[in-house]
């Protein structure tokens, strides 16, 4: 226990606090958990990514070729479908991101400005939440089917209905053009509701007094929004954006239910690629580069955007 | 403004304002028709669901691909180990993020807000990233294809943490020096005093990472190869993956895994709704 009365500061940092031998215990504790946890879960492996990434890793191999800067190169600079797959992540970005921010804060502003039902509505559009993501993507992909798949069922039905010639089959997941957009539509119906509860959460804390103010002075209700809501929404709208260009970047299953990255390659995105790679075709090492690869855009661009939105986003906050 | 014409403008209906219902309406049902429309193609036959035209409530009421799901295909097993590792991993990770968050928040020690940062730190490395040193880390602890290599990574989470040493900080100082001065012990005050004073934070957190874990696929997809221990996530998508396609029996699969966690949903949304807002949430 010594080492960690060393470890505790001096008492009088905390003047309001009693010095009792028990806290020692609970602070060791904690120290071992966390360092247990951290050391083996994450800046072993995070050291180890790193290092592997410059060996030709196959772990069924005993001893591993080191190669330099072979792999990052193999990636940047040979590997054309490195360059698609990250094309497609980043088509998945950003209709993820700008058409989820977007139509989320409109429902945001809409669910806040009725008086009845505002309970039902927020259900509602959060339901999608709490479905589970693999569940749910193969509903969709039942929905999208081109035969029988109720959204080309419907639009034949309507068709049929108004006596206009059939319409043709529309391949939602299985036409190249088509495929990725199905996935940025399922990914906003399926994130919706995360990002209109925080949206919601931040007009709420808006003072009421500022619009009356404002109406006071004569502003409309254009004005009032574009110089009161937006301003004062502009954290709860960073956090929404910062997070969901992270997470979409990193998105694994609606393509591997869905499309399994076809059709011809279209809905590939890196993490599939590195998927397939490193446990489809066993290249740990290229795996590994990959991984830094993406690791390295995602805080560029988490660190560009925290600069550009110049917001008081506190990690996670 | 004289009173006749108050109630006039009173009674009049804004067209506005039924505009605005109405794409609100809209809107929820476009969100809850997949939902829905899986719920009612559950009870389906085969045949009925590729008909056209489609009909949305089932014509003749079966329960055969509900069955045929649980049994044939073992969703059912795959349903108790979801259940299994979910429930053990839930309430475990809740309690180690209280217990270091108190310690984060309500003790002093060297090194305390540098750890912190490196704990923080770790949430923005991308999950896949460690994906291949984690498997070596179950290959050499020897824990491929068992449950504890789902359960125990999941017992630790930064995110947990950094939301309790939030919410602790509503846990006053002088009711634990209260405490301390009638003798109670460190532990004791975690447990009968800090934990009785967050129980929101504590569900709210707890319904987070019930939905992470009972949603994970990634990991238990690389880590699991014996199909007796799959989770209902992998149970699905390499059914999904390698058999020859049976919607009925899909979708009756993905009801199976959806149907408990949207009844506990609408049980506890106001709850649930709260917590996450509260909580700013990842994901």
């Amino acid at each position: 226990m010594a080492l960690f009365e060393r470890l505790r500061r001096p008492q009088a940092t905390s003047p309001h606090r009693i010095r009792l031998a028990g806290q020692n215990a609970m602070i060791a504790g904690a120290i071992v958990l966390a360092a247990a946890y951290f050391l083996i879960w994450t800046v072993f492996p995070f050291i180890y990514t790193f290092i592997y990434s410059f060996f030709d890793w196959q772990p069924l191999r005993p001893t591993q070729e080191f190669l330099g800067l072979d792999n990052y190169a193999e990636a940047l600079f040979q590997d054309q479908r490195f360059w698609l797959a990250m094309g497609n992540s980043f088509e998945f970005a950003f209709g993820n991101v700008v058409l989820g921010t977007v139509i989320c804060l409109l429902v945001a502003v809409m669910i806040n400005s009725v008086k009845r039902f505002q309970a039902f509505f927020r259900a509602s559009y959060f339901m999608p939440t709490v479905t589970g993501m693999v569940a749910v993507a193969l509903v969709w992909e039942f929905i999208y089917q081109p035969r029988f798949g109720i959204l080309n069922t419907s639009i034949f039905a309507t068709a049929d209905f108004l006596n206009l010639p059939p319409p043709p089959e529309i391949g939602w997941l299985t036409r190249p053009q088509h495929a990725m957009n199905s996935l940025i539509l399922f990914g906003f119906w399926k994130f919706l509701g995360v990002r209109m509860i925080i949206l919601l959460a931040g007009l709420q804390n808006i003072p009421q007094t500022y619009y009356e103010a404002a109406q006071i002075d004569g502003a409309g209700a254009r004005a009032s929004f574009f110089r009161i809501t937006l301003p004062l929404l502009m954290p709860a709208l960073s956090f929404v954006v910062v997070v969901g260009v992270i997470n979409s970047l990193q998105a694994f299953v609606p393509m591997y239910v869905m499309t399994s990255g076809g059709p011809l390659f279209s809905t590939t995105t890196v993490v599939l690629l590195l998927y397939e790679k490193t446990f489809q075709l066993f290249r740990f090492g290229y795996g590994a580069a990959i991984s830094f690869i993406l690791f390295a855009i995602i805080m560029l661009m988490t660190f560009v955007q925290l600069r550009f939105l110049r917001s008081s986003w506190d990690v996670g906050a | 403004m004289t009173a006749a014409t108050a109630r006039r403008s009173r009674l009049r209906i804004d067209p506005r304002a039924v505009l605005l219902y109405l794409l609100l309406f809209i809107g929820a049902f476009a969100m809850l028709f997949p939902v829905l429309w899986m719920g009612m193609s559950t009870f389906k036959a085969e045949a009925e669901i590729s008909q056209y035209p489609p009909s949305f409530l089932p014509k003749t009421f079966t329960m055969e691909p509900l069955i045929a799901a649980w049994t044939k295909i073992k969703f059912g097993r795959y349903f108790m180990n979801s259940l299994l590792v979910t429930g053990v991993a839930t309430p475990l990770s809740v309690l180690t993020s209280a217990y270091l968050g108190f310690v984060w928040n309500k003790y002093d020690f060297r090194f305390k807000e540098p750890m912190f940062y490196v704990i923080i730190a770790t949430m923005m490395i991308p999950g896949p990233m460690l994906l291949i040193p984690h498997y070596q880390v179950v290959l050499w602890a020897n824990l491929l294809n068992t449950y504890a290599s789902i359960i125990v990574p999941a017992v630790v989470t930064p995110y947990g943490i950094f939301l309790m040493r939030q919410f602790m900080h509503s846990v006053p100082n002088e009711l634990l020096d209260a405490g301390r001065i009638d003798g109670a012990s460190e532990p004791r005050l975690f447990v009968f005093v800090a934990l009785p004073l967050v129980p929101s934070s504590l569900a709210a957190l707890g319904i987070i990472q019930f939905l992470a874990n009972w949603d994970n696929l990634l990991w238990p997809l690389v880590v699991l190869t014996n199909t007796a221990k799959y989770t209902l996530a992998v149970g699905l998508a390499t059914f999904a993956a390698e058999y020859e396609r049976n919607f009925a029996v899909q979708n009756a699969g993905a009801f199976i895994a959806v149907f408990p966690v949207v009844i506990a949903f609408l049980l506890f949304q106001r709850q649930i709704i709260r917590g996450i807002a509260l909580t700013g949430l990842k994901g």
